[in-house]
């Protein structure tokens, strides 16, 4: 014998599911619990499936449809999130590619010419101090 | 099986007309309902009154639609004189589990109607003449033939 399937739509009130309407059509199940999430009067509505076998008596039951405020107010937050990674993506990609900073100039040797006449000079000025220096002993 | 169009938009208008006459309470009241006799709509439906003796349940309102149509009841008849191939008969087939449920409870189905095929969806709705506790009922129901050679709601 085939199963009898109906579908029962529940809303969330004082912390706990109240009976609301029972349908024999999954599609029109839906959208009444849509209808009634529509109304704001309801933080969550669901819709569950209710399969029930007259030969063994015994009827299984599976959520098939669920809005919540929690659900909804998550959904939104992971549209936000996604929207604001892709904009990040995108300003990424217009950005100019960073430069390299410029090396410095290559510090110059001191030639040999210019040591020599440093030399020179140094030894010139110290001779110079060093005769000014006896003339007042 | 399922069925779409004229059959279903009947039953959300009626669902959606019972959860605005209840307000916030539990039920629509007996006379609420009652003064929708002149809607469009309220030519497929009819009310009765719940006796403790379910048959003995009375009819107190039978719409035009249902009125002309084979086995319907008259107002005053009482629900143990209904008969089985009436298309009331067909929408409370389902009285049960309203009466169980307390909730309103929408179901079609393949039936026949003077010897030809039709699917018929209907609604029962439960009302009350206190808003509390359930002692009347709202049935609306509309068909269509199986086959494309006639329609009705």
């Amino acid at each position: 014998m085939a199963r009898e399937v109906s579908y029962e739509v529940d809303s969330y009130q004082n912390n706990r599911w109240i009976l609301e309407s029972v349908f024999d059509d999954r599609e029109m199940a839906i959208a009444t619990a849509e209808r009634l999430f529509a109304t704001k009067r309801f933080s969550a509505v669901r819709v569950l499936q209710e399969s029930y076998n007259p030969e063994t008596m015994e009827s299984v039951e599976r959520v098939v449809h669920k809005c919540s405020n929690v659900e909804k107010s998550n959904a939104d937050a992971q549209k936000r999130d996604l929207k604001n990674k892709r904009e990040a993506l995108s300003q990424r990609s217009e950005r100019r590619p960073l430069r390299k900073r410029p090396a410095p100039p290559p510090k110059k040797e001191m030639s040999l010419f210019t040591l020599l006449v440093v030399t020179i000079v140094v030894m010139i000025a110290v001779g110079v101090a060093g005769i000014f220096g006896m003339s007042y002993m | 099986m399922p069925h779409k169009g004229i059959e279903r938009r009947l039953a959300f208008r009626l669902l959606d007309q019972w959860h605005d006459l209840k307000e916030g309470e539990r039920y629509p009241q007996l006379f609420e309902v009652m003064a929708q006799k002149d809607s469009e709509d309220f030519r497929h439906c009819f009310v009765f009154k719940v006796k403790e003796d379910l048959e003995q349940s009375e009819f107190l309102y039978i719409g035009e639609e249902l009125a002309g149509s084979t086995g319907c009841p008259q107002i005053g008849d009482a629900l143990g004189t209904l008969a089985d191939e009436s298309l009331v008969a067909l929408a409370l087939r389902h009285l049960d589990k309203v009466m169980e449920t307390g909730v309103p409870v929408s179901k079609g189905g393949e039936a026949e109607l003077d010897g030809q095929g039709i699917l018929y969806r209907s609604t029962l709705m439960p009302i009350s003449s206190d808003g509390v506790f359930m002692d009347a009922l709202w049935g609306g129901v509309n068909f269509r033939f199986r086959a494309s050679d006639g329609e009705s709601g």
